[in-house]
């Protein structure tokens, strides 16, 4: 997946390409809107990730931008403001998603991941890991080609940890990913391992291999 | 009590005038009375006069006693004395059944080469009646003066002072929150004007004061958005790392739980000044559905505490009201009603036409009302809480003119939002 980072602040964007590229992920970084605008105009991306305050110019010019080329590249907005005016003007100029600053990388990627999914694989809705598959539009899960029924919190937590294999998952941003903006008002993320644990045991149970590990206290990781 | 300015400077020019015309009454009456006295003094000498002039010569001795008789004011009587005199005397009246004070004039005169005393006498007028009547009509005096000047004041007040009480009726009325400008109406009294101006400095200053002051704080909590980013991203970078020891890994988590707590702190300050300026849009809220997907969300934090919940909620509540503020409250009141409970608490959920009720049980005392509501005021020091969640609570039911009131009662905290 080739990805372009539209954002002035070096530090936060060089955070967002090491961890995007530690999960097969292609990053480049744009720091201004010219060079944004220079990048786009010479190559194609899956998914652009873009900053809407730029040294020279606004993030929406950008939107346009695309929108004048017929370019089809999906749109991420990550910004620090968090308001409904923004956000709507954003999606309706084009963007296909709204992350508002903090977010977790974690689900930046699988914010960026759904959006590739639903952009380039019309109808291949299909996510295989070794013995486990599942179908994102029946929301059908397979252990072994039997079915595994899962509570719509338990399948998003089991996309969210295939979507993020092999990197460890702190519990806030697991906790954040399940319950939204309401999660981050606790610091007891203790539903976090009740879910986890529920989980794990419907998957094992179903002949599938125990692939989340607990890290510490931090969080959780799912790994061959 | 305190006067109204008018009523003061009324009652300032009352005293004056009572203190001037009494002293005047009294002025008035001597003066009056010594003019009088005056005048009969000058009128008996004439009479005198006119007796020697006319009669002296021609009366005889004999004749004295006839005109005794048909002169009542004026007799000829035996030589009292060689000098003139005037007396004050007091003679009874038979058809007003009183005593009339007279002024005699004694006068000697010489009839047929004999001494008489010409005995003049006029009447003074009664002390009484001239009193009477001067009191009367200063009386009348004062109750003229003193409407009059009552009747003036009332216009005055009216009138005169419209554009003062304007002036305090904007300044009562403004919120510096609500940025209203200031508004008056240009009077043509120098002092008003000056008033008013000054009022509008002041208020215009407080308000680029007030303005510069909530803009910067959202624009300090905007602008720590991106540094609180890269923090969290680090941290989310550091964690991959294979060779992180226990210690290591267990101080990240520590680090990772403050940044979570910043990161909410920063979303509250943005929210409140964000509810601080905006215009919320209204339309008609189901409030028990959305109470009831409330618990739901909120099923996840009562099971991790062990609560018992207990709700009764009345169904098709519906209330006019902006949803995301409306949300907010239920968020505020719930999570309050959790983060302050206790492992196998309760909680106890009332819903009906004219308030929601959250009551539940916790290890605090009960709660300083005066602090309630004011930012950073934490109830409980160790708890999450990070002491806006209350600011903004009050906050939206002041937008939207509910009431929220705090009860403790058998060691249950309760809030009650009144609609």
């Amino acid at each position: 997946m080739k990805i372009l980072i539209v954002e002035d602040e070096k530090l936060l964007s060089r955070s967002i390409k090491e961890y995007l590229e530690s999960s097969n992920c292609v990053c480049e970084i744009a720091s201004t809107k010219n060079d944004a605008f220079l990048k786009i105009s010479l190559y194609e991306y899956d998914c652009i990730l873009l900053d809407l305050s730029l040294p020279d110019g606004h993030g929406f010019e950008i939107l346009k931008e695309l929108k004048s080329k017929n370019k089809t590249e999906g749109v991420i907005i990550i910004s620090a403001k968090e308001n409904l005016e923004t956000r709507i003007e954003g999606l309706q100029l084009g963007a296909d998603d709204y992350l508002t600053k903090p977010f977790h990388l974690s689900e930046l990627l699988v914010r960026i991941q759904a959006l590739i999914r639903r952009k380039q694989f019309q109808g291949q809705n299909l996510i295989t890991f070794n013995e486990i598959s599942i179908d994102i539009l029946s929301k059908n899960v397979l252990v072994n080609s039997k079915m595994v029924s899962l509570t719509k919190k338990e399948l998003e937590l089991l996309l969210f940890l295939i979507g993020n294999q092999g990197k460890v998952l702190s519990k806030s941003s697991i906790a954040e990913h399940l319950s939204g903006d309401m999660a981050d008002m606790f610091d007891n993320h203790d539903f976090v391992y009740a879910h986890i644990k529920n989980l794990k045991k419907k998957l094992v149970e179903f002949g599938a291999v125990d692939y989340v590990k607990s890290v510490y206290g931090i969080g959780y990781k799912w790994e061959l | 009590m305190r006067k109204k300015l008018l009523n003061k400077t009324l009652q300032l020019y009352a005293i004056y005038s009572i203190l001037i015309l009494l002293i005047s009454c009294f002025a008035f009456y001597f003066f009056l009375k010594k003019i009088y006295v005056g005048e009969t003094h000058e009128a008996l000498v004439l009479k005198s006069k006119m007796f020697e002039s006319t009669y002296q010569n021609k009366l005889k001795i004999d004749e004295i006693a006839t005109w005794n008789k048909y002169n009542t004011n004026q007799k000829i009587v035996v030589l009292k004395s060689k000098h003139k005199t005037f007396k004050e005397i007091e003679v009874f009246d038979i058809i007003e059944k009183e005593k009339i004070p007279f002024l005699e004039y004694q006068h000697p005169i010489l009839i047929e080469n004999k001494l008489f005393t010409l005995q003049t006498k006029d009447n003074l007028f009664e002390k009484e009646d001239i009193i009477k009547s001067i009191l009367m009509l200063f009386v009348f005096l004062l109750v003229f003066l003193i409407l009059g000047l009552f009747i003036l004041t009332q216009i005055i007040s009216v009138k005169i002072w419209r554009p003062f009480y304007q002036t305090l009726n904007s300044i009562k009325s403004f919120e510096i929150d609500k940025m209203t400008k200031f508004e008056y109406s240009e009077s043509k009294i120098e002092e008003f004007q000056n008033l008013n101006q000054a009022f509008e400095n002041l208020i215009n200053t407080n308000l680029g004061i007030y303005q510069n002051q909530r803009e910067f704080v959202e624009n300090a909590a905007h602008e720590l958005q991106t540094p609180l980013a890269i923090f969290q991203n680090q941290l989310a970078l550091l964690i991959q790392n294979k060779d992180l020891t226990v210690e290591q890994a267990s101080i990240i988590q520590k680090i990772n739980l403050t940044v979570a707590r910043l990161n909410r702190l920063n979303k509250n300050l943005l929210f409140l000044s964000k509810l601080e300026k905006t215009d919320f849009e209204k339309q008609e809220v189901n409030l028990s559905k959305m109470m009831q997907e409330h618990t739901v969300l909120f099923a996840e934090q009562f099971d991790a505490h062990h609560l018992i919940i207990q709700s009764n909620l009345k169904e098709n509540v519906i209330l006019r009201a902006n949803q995301q503020l409306l949300e907010s409250v239920l968020f505020n009141l719930l999570s309050n009603a959790v983060k302050h409970n206790y492992i196998n608490g309760k909680i106890e959920i009332i819903l009906t036409n004219t308030y929601i009720k959250v009551i539940n049980t916790s290890l605090n005392q009960e709660l300083v009302k005066e602090n309630l509501y004011v930012r950073f005021q934490k109830i409980n020091p160790s708890s999450e809480g990070n002491g806006l969640g209350l600011s903004i609570l009050k906050k939206i039911v002041e937008i939207n003119n509910w009431e929220i009131v705090y009860e403790y009662e058998n060691n249950l905290h309760a809030f009650q939002l009144n609609f």
